[in-house]
């Protein structure tokens, strides 16, 4: 039976529920983040204040945005309907105040933090579980349902391990591997995670966006093999503490994005749209960032400085590639599902907006400076270590992000 | 020409939408059938000048004709 549009179309409370508490999240970790600039400059980045920071970003920011946008990719990118959208409703309840209360717990009590720890882990696993549940339904599995299912393992790996840590600094079991686990957890829950994600959902939406056709998906397949062996490389190199292993693992890693990069200017190049929105060059540019961030990793293991750059680049990568692509991606999918939501039913009955009325493209371009050059003058600071740079370039950039959550939020608006 | 592009998986639907227009001629009228609205197309067709109407089917797919 061919599926109908209605069937495949989640609820759009459930996706603009995570986007907005994600929202929040984002405000509240840069927030703490503007007063943690002691620690940071004294490079000790393992302190409650940016534990709870870090954690607030990644987990109820990056994360809960990236749940939120496969509620609603998903179900129109592999033409299956959300196994459970009540189930889903009761995971967003779950995970956010799982996720606001660890942030809680890490700043004023970190010895306690296993509990709401596991209540986010609750949340995760009911998140896995709902797309385990809908992805196994998908009558043709591709390439792209392999790198989201692998992103989606990876992201079990990364909580797995996280919750591994915390039981082990409260019972000190696995002290031995401790810090192999933590680069694990670290290097799973960006490269593996977001990584595979953004490259999964790339190959759906850098076509739609540029209105590309005509082009090969052969080099996907190659992507692939290179960067989840690179992974494996690497996580292998973290428990026997062999260089030579690490620095052919992100030569892997290199080899899997530099291929992603070609394959994506193919794409671009069979594109029938000319001209580009800002919001969408700027999640490309995320990528091209993404593959340099990459490259200075391999040097950097090459020439022996690799762990005394690896605080930096992994902030780097983390601003630069993951967040950047998804506020980039953001800016086009918003509008497309509040447009849907509203005014799909009125189509031919009388004057709707276009998709480019829901929001203002050109006025996402000062934001998207504003972030380069404040993460820009924060990553700056720690090379140099300097308090009045970061506390500018971080002042700078909560202020973008601020802009950036009210032009989101004034989609709705419309 | 009438293309059916129900149960395709994104971005198929749009390519075979492009790769048709490609070869029709001037005058001509391509009807597509889409389980979605292709709201990326719009913005397109609008810039290039071609009329398109798009009216729901009783399964809930759309009609989308296109005149270049």
């Amino acid at each position: 039976m061919v599926p109908s549009a209605s069937a495949n179309e989640t609820n759009i409370k459930l996706p603009f529920s995570f986007i907005f508490v994600s929202m929040a999240a984002l405000m509240a970790s840069q927030i703490l983040l503007l007063f943690q600039s002691d620690f940071l400059m004294d490079s000790q980045f393992r302190v409650p204040g940016i534990w709870s920071a870090a954690h607030l970003f990644i987990l109820g920011w990056a994360l809960m945005i990236a749940m939120g946008a496969m509620y609603q990719l998903v179900p129109v990118a592999f033409l299956t309907p959300i196994w459970n959208e009540t189930f889903g409703f009761i995971q967003f309840g779950v995970t956010a105040i799982g996720t606001f209360a660890f942030a809680h717990f890490l700043f004023h009590d970190p010895q306690n933090a296993l509990i709401p720890g596991i209540i986010t882990l609750i949340g995760i696993l009911m998140f896995l579980f709902q797309m385990f549940m809908t992805l196994r339904k998908q009558a043709r599995p591709t390439i792209l349902t392999l790198y989201v299912g692998t992103a989606l393992v990876c992201l079990l790996l990364t909580i797995g391990l996280g919750i591994t840590m915390l039981y082990s600094m409260k019972s000190g079991a696995a002290a031995d591997y401790y810090f192999a686990i933590f680069k694990s957890h670290l290097l799973l829950g960006t490269a593996g995670w977001f990584t595979m994600l953004i490259f999964g959902f790339s190959y759906k939406m850098v076509p739609m966006f540029s209105l590309s056709h005509g082009y090969s998906m052969k080099p996907a397949k190659l992507v692939y093999p290179f960067y989840a062996g690179g992974l494996l490389v690497a996580i292998v190199s973290f428990f026997t503490e062999s260089n030579v292993t690490l620095t052919f693992g992100l030569l892997l890693q290199l080899i899997g994005f530099a291929i992603f990069i070609y394959h994506i200017s193919i794409i671009l190049k069979k594109r029938v749209k000319k001209k580009l929105d800002r919001s969408f060059t700027f999640a490309l540019t995320a990528i091209l960032c993404g593959g340099l961030i990459h490259l200075a990793a391999f040097i950097t293991a090459l020439t022996g400085v690799f762990s005394k750059v690896v605080g930096p680049l992994l902030m780097m990568y983390l601003f630069f590639w993951i967040a950047f692509s998804i506020i980039g991606y953001l800016y086009k999918i918003v509008p497309f599902l509040w447009w849907t939501a509203k005014y799909s039913k009125e189509i031919g009955k009388k004057d709707v907006p276009a998709l480019k009325d829901m929001v203002n493209d050109r006025a996402s371009t000062p934001v998207f400076v504003c972030l380069v050059v404040g993460i820009f003058g924060v990553a700056l600071s720690l090379f140099i270590g300097s308090k009045a740079v970061f506390i500018t370039g971080q002042l700078l950039f909560t202020i973008a992000c601020f802009l950036f959550c009210f032009a989101i939020a004034k989609v709705v608006t419309k | 020409m009438i293309l059916d592009n129900r149960g395709l998986e994104p971005p198929q639907p749009m390519m075979r939408t492009l790769d048709a227009l490609e070869s029709l001629p001037a005058g001509g009228t391509l009807s597509i059938i889409n389980d979605r609205r292709p709201m990326f197309l719009y913005e397109q067709l609008d810039e290039k000048g071609y009329k398109h109407k798009t009216s729901e089917r009783e399964d809930g797919s759309y009609l989308i004709e296109i005149t270049k």
